[in-house]
């Protein structure tokens, strides 16, 4: 690094704690590095001038999902958020709306990690109990394609600050959960597809979304939520019709 | 560390304004506001089918009121609306709509680029049958 | 606090990585009778086996042996695995992974829809499983999607465990601060499995994730259970410089190849085989050149350094990783999250440029010292993954063991601590509580401590900059022992540590200074037993002691908590059954099947 005169950003962090009647913004300055992210900023705050402030991160490498916030109003991760995208500054930095904040930019997971769980998210199988492990289940490539761009979600939640539905509906089930169905319906291993239905399918599951689509556009992992999620409307619809003019093709 | 409790979470949301916060949203919000348009000109043109069964000059009276310039601003937007929503919604037929050939989504273009052509035609058939009626 | 209000389970897992959740499923799964607590840190989904990318080792293919499997780990480990837990292993391993297929992982696939293989560093054959190079995340969340459908496993999410509880004898919980509410609550239990990770983060460059600080080793450490083989730092050969954001070995094993300023395949000149050329179709070469172990790619780095022959940089010197012959859309197809991390955090695209890479502290081979079983000294107390030394890894793990290593032992802790809780009497919670409480003093003083001391960051720095200096690739005994004389120092300090932070609520300064508080543990455990190993062998190399030392150092090392604090070590001799110890060759199939043969 050289001795000249740093150029420095200036960082407006949001802070809260619950003691506190109302947030407050507090301003940094930090040092410009070109190869510096928005998370590089958070530690050098915490590490050289405030102990105090407070957020989630671990991997650095964009696959943990634990360092989504609002920068300059959008979601992002803050590991993958680059200074040099948002010179000369100031830049703002507050927790991902649409859910509690705890404390400065940590967020309350419960209740989308009651969503996850309400998708059921795990391989069902009608023989279940019958697991030799012998051998794999066959799967060709293009059954993996199918269902794979859907596994790649790393539950940052991003989608949800981007969702205007989330904002304005705590039950719905939301575009990262629904996608995650999504990719167990699609997954020629699974036999769950009945099994979600109804969770799926009732008023806070799919037809909730109003196809705003700012959740796929917001994925850092090019998930596409939106995609998933009107897909499974478009399957809803076909098995709906199907049921009430073929309902002798309908597995009870 | 062992003390009282403390957590009181504070809510932040989008807000009811939260389609002026970006244009991806604006463009959303006039998508779905655009059906209110298109459901009042449904309402009209099935009122001027109903017309035309009455006597010619409740019929007639109808149709001044349409060519009255508010009614005629309004058809003007609602077509604006119409193209809008026309146009947003085939474009977003590719994530809606997951056609696999061989393992692989077949191009988005593939998707749009039919519909479009459907319009083209069925829109090229009208104005063909109103030149013809008109003509004849 | 009441009885009601007691958390108490029959099995206590610490730690929600692979390991952590393969053994809470063992349980509720086989005994689902029994309650289980999973503690972890962050949200399991947060976990550092999240990063892994290239692969997981398994036999399933017809022209694949466990024979061969066995001696390229035992080979690979310089002859420091104990070959009775390798051998289990490599059993158990096939089984394991196919389970984890049925669970939903989303293995690549050949056309016939059977799993794909890809070849590793060091694999005589091509054995390694992968789901692209995102291997460890889909591994994980296939894990974690899988234990939501167990009612009988509870979650304690972002609950930092502190201290293991034990009595008569018998671990019996641990105690933990809830993050949200800044609550320091014992958690009582039969048997408890430590499943906390490595602690890559005593390094200052490093892949491991912010959360690696091992706190698991150190708080079994206090306990009185023996650090094993801590010496044994594994340095990835292939880290972006600055971040040290893992670049795959998965990348070499696709084809990729390493030059150095002259754009030579240096490792030619280091006992790696002959380079052969990259439209030659037998490349790459199993166990040869870019395909040998990552001790000797790391080691003939930093000679290349010594000649002048690596690239410098801001981030310090590095040499190229080049994939560009693969085509764009093998890379995309094989390789995306390396094109992904190479275009975000290295700013150029491997498609059409060569990607920088230094060696850099990857993974700990050391650990809990551990039985077959997964099972610690202490009874009720196991141990398995990255935290735990088993060991099969020895003194180098090979690329693709250890995300194997977590479900096999995972697996095991779980069904052992399971059968263990089924004949335990439940924790003698009265006996406890003043454990408990002490505890919450020892916490308390930290959050309390007087201005004026050092902060958490500065102390943090000089420990990992001290680790570097003394305990890197290359170690003498002068410099470990001013590492430890710095860990020393750095120890006493600690004890005035002035946190900015003193409230409850997500007090993650506290948490920092308690981590920094386990580090300085294991750190000097590491030292200590770097200092006492007077050998060279696998990634330990000693420049004064160059050679490998059969006589003396075929032998784990242990290092035990004193009174005082500081580590003692001591040493006990590695399991030997088929296969005794021989030089470890590299440069081609034939080549080792010779040696082996010899063997």
């Amino acid at each position: 690094m050289s001795t000249a005169i740093e150029t420095m950003v200036k960082f407006e962090v949001f802070r809260y704690q619950p003691d506190w009647d109302e947030p407050t913004y507090q301003v940094y300055d930090v040092p410009y590095r070109e190869d510096w992210v928005v998370l590089d900023a958070l530690n050098y705050i915490k590490d050289t001038i405030d102990g105090s402030l407070t957020y989630r991160w671990s991997c650095r490498m964009g696959v943990c999902g634990s360092c989504g916030a609002m920068v300059n109003g959008y979601p992002k991760l803050t590991c993958a958020a680059f200074l040099s995208e948002y010179l000369p500054g100031p830049i703002r930095v507050e927790p991902l709306v649409n859910f509690n904040v705890e404390r400065d930019l940590v967020t309350d997971l419960e209740g989308f990690m009651e969503k996850l769980e309400s998708v059921q998210p795990w391989i069902i199988r009608e023989d279940g109990a019958t697991d030799d492990l012998k051998s794999e289940y066959l799967q060709t490539p293009s059954q993996h394609a199918a269902y794979q761009q859907f596994s790649m979600c790393i539950n940052c939640l991003l989608c949800y600050a981007a969702c205007p539905v989330s904002s304005h509906s705590e039950e719905f089930i939301g575009p990262a959960a629904l996608a995650l169905a999504q990719r167990y319906n699609l997954d020629t291993r699974d036999e769950g597809v009945e099994q979600r239905r109804d969770v799926i399918l009732k008023d806070e599951g799919i037809w909730e979304c109003s196809f705003v689509g700012e959740c796929s556009a917001v994925c850092p992992k090019h998930v596409d939520p939106a995609g998933a999620i009107q897909q499974a409307k478009m399957t809803g619809a076909i098995d709906y019709y199907r049921r009430l003019l073929m309902p002798w093709t309908v597995k009870s | 560390m062992d003390g009282e409790v403390l957590t009181q979470p504070t809510f932040r949301s989008l807000g009811w304004t939260w389609w002026t916060r970006r244009p991806s949203y604006l463009l959303v919000f006039l998508r779905e506001t655009s059906s209110v348009f298109i459901a009042v000109q449904v309402v009209l043109v099935l009122v001027l089918l109903h017309k035309a069964g009455q006597p010619a000059a409740d019929y007639q009276a109808y149709l001044d009121f349409l060519w009255n310039p508010g009614m005629v601003v309004f058809h003007v937007v609602s077509i604006a609306f119409a193209l809008l929503h026309t146009y947003t919604w085939f474009n977003l037929m590719p994530q809606t709509v997951a056609i696999r050939i061989r393992g692989r989504r077949i191009p988005g273009l593939l998707l749009v680029a039919p519909q479009f052509g459907g319009w083209a035609v069925v829109t090229g058939l009208i104005i063909a049958w109103v030149w013809w009626v008109g003509a004849g | 606090m009441s009885a009601v209000d007691q958390l108490q389970h029959d099995v206590l897992v610490i730690g929600g990585g692979g390991a952590g959740l393969r053994a809470a499923i063992a349980v509720a799964q086989e005994h689902p009778d029994l309650s289980i607590g999973i503690v972890s840190k962050v949200y399991p989904m947060r976990s550092h086996t999240v990063a892994a990318e290239g692969g997981m080792a398994a036999v399933i293919k017809d022209n694949d042996s466990a024979e061969d499997h066995i001696y390229d780990t035992i080979s690979g480990s310089d002859w420091l695995a104990d070959q009775d837990a390798v051998e289990m292993f490599v059993a158990e391993a096939p089984r394991e992974l196919i389970q984890l297929e049925h669970w939903g992982c989303p293995w690549s696939r050949e056309a016939t829809g059977h799993v794909a293989v890809r070849p590793f560093g060091g694999m005589k054959l091509q054995r390694t499983w992968f789901a692209t190079d995102k291997t460890g995340f889909h591994v994980l969340h296939s894990l974690f999607q899988t234990c939501l459908q167990f009612p009988s496993i509870t979650r304690y999410d972002e609950w930092f465990a502190t201290k293991l509880l034990v009595d008569d004898g018998r671990c019996q919980g641990c105690t933990a601060i809830e993050l949200r509410t800044g609550q320091l609550r014992p958690i009582y239990a039969k048997a408890v499995i430590i499943a906390t990770g490595g602690f890559g983060r005593i390094f200052p460059f490093t892949t491991n994730g912010a959360i690696k600080t091992g706190d698991g080793l150190a708080m079994a450490y206090r306990a009185g259970v023996a650090l094993k083989d801590m010496e044994f730092v594994q340095y990835h050969p292939t880290g972006l410089p600055g971040t040290g954001i893992l670049i795959t070995e998965a990348s070499r094993g696709e084809g990729g190849v390493l030059r150095n300023n002259k754009g030579e395949r240096y490792l030619a000149d280091y006992d790696l085989g002959e380079p052969l050329p990259l439209d030659d179709p037998r490349h790459p070469q199993l166990r040869t050149m870019e395909l040998g172990p990552r001790d000797r790619l790391s080691q003939a780095f930093i000679k290349e350094q010594e000649k002048g022959n690596t690239y410098s940089g801001t981030y310090g010197d590095y040499v190229h990783l080049d994939i560009q012959h693969l085509g764009e859309h093998r890379i995309d197809t094989k390789l995306p999250f390396v094109r992904e991390l190479a275009r975000n955090y290295g700013g150029i695209d491997p498609v059409k440029e060569s990607i920088p890479v230094r060696p850099v502290v990857h993974y700990m081979m050391g650990g809990i010292d551990t039985d077959i079983e997964a099972a610690t000294s202490l009874p009720g107390l196991y141990a398995a993954g990255e935290c735990a030394c088993v060991s099969i890894n020895g003194a180098n793990r090979l690329g693709s063991n250890s995300l194997t290593e977590l479900v096999v032992f995972g697996a095991r802790a779980g069904r052992n601590a399971a059968n263990f809780a089924h004949t335990s009497d439940p924790a003698a919670v009265d006996r406890l509580t003043s454990q408990v409480d002490g505890e919450r003093d020892r916490i308390r003083r930290i959050l309390e401590q007087p201005s004026g001391g050092d902060r958490v960051a500065e102390l943090r720095r000089e420990m990992t900059s001290t680790m570097e200096e003394g305990a890197g690739i290359y170690r003498t005994q002068e410099g470990i022992e001013q590492t430890y004389a710095t860990l020393s120092d750095l120890r006493e300090r600690f004890g005035g540590v002035d946190l900015d932070d003193r409230t409850n609520v997500y007090n993650t300064d506290l948490i920092s200074a308690l981590e920094l508080d386990y580090m300085l543990d294991i750190s000097l455990a590491l030292a200590a037993s770097a200092r006492d190993r007077t050998e060279s062998r696998g990634s330990h190399q000693r420049t004064d002691h160059p050679e490998r030392d059969d006589d003396q150092f075929l032998k784990h090392s242990l290092a035990m908590r004193g009174d005082d604090g500081t580590p003692e070590v001591s040493f006990r001799d590695v399991v030997i059954t088929k296969w005794p110890p021989g030089s470890r060759t590299y440069g081609s199939t034939d080549q080792a099947k010779a040696a082996k043969t010899e063997s």
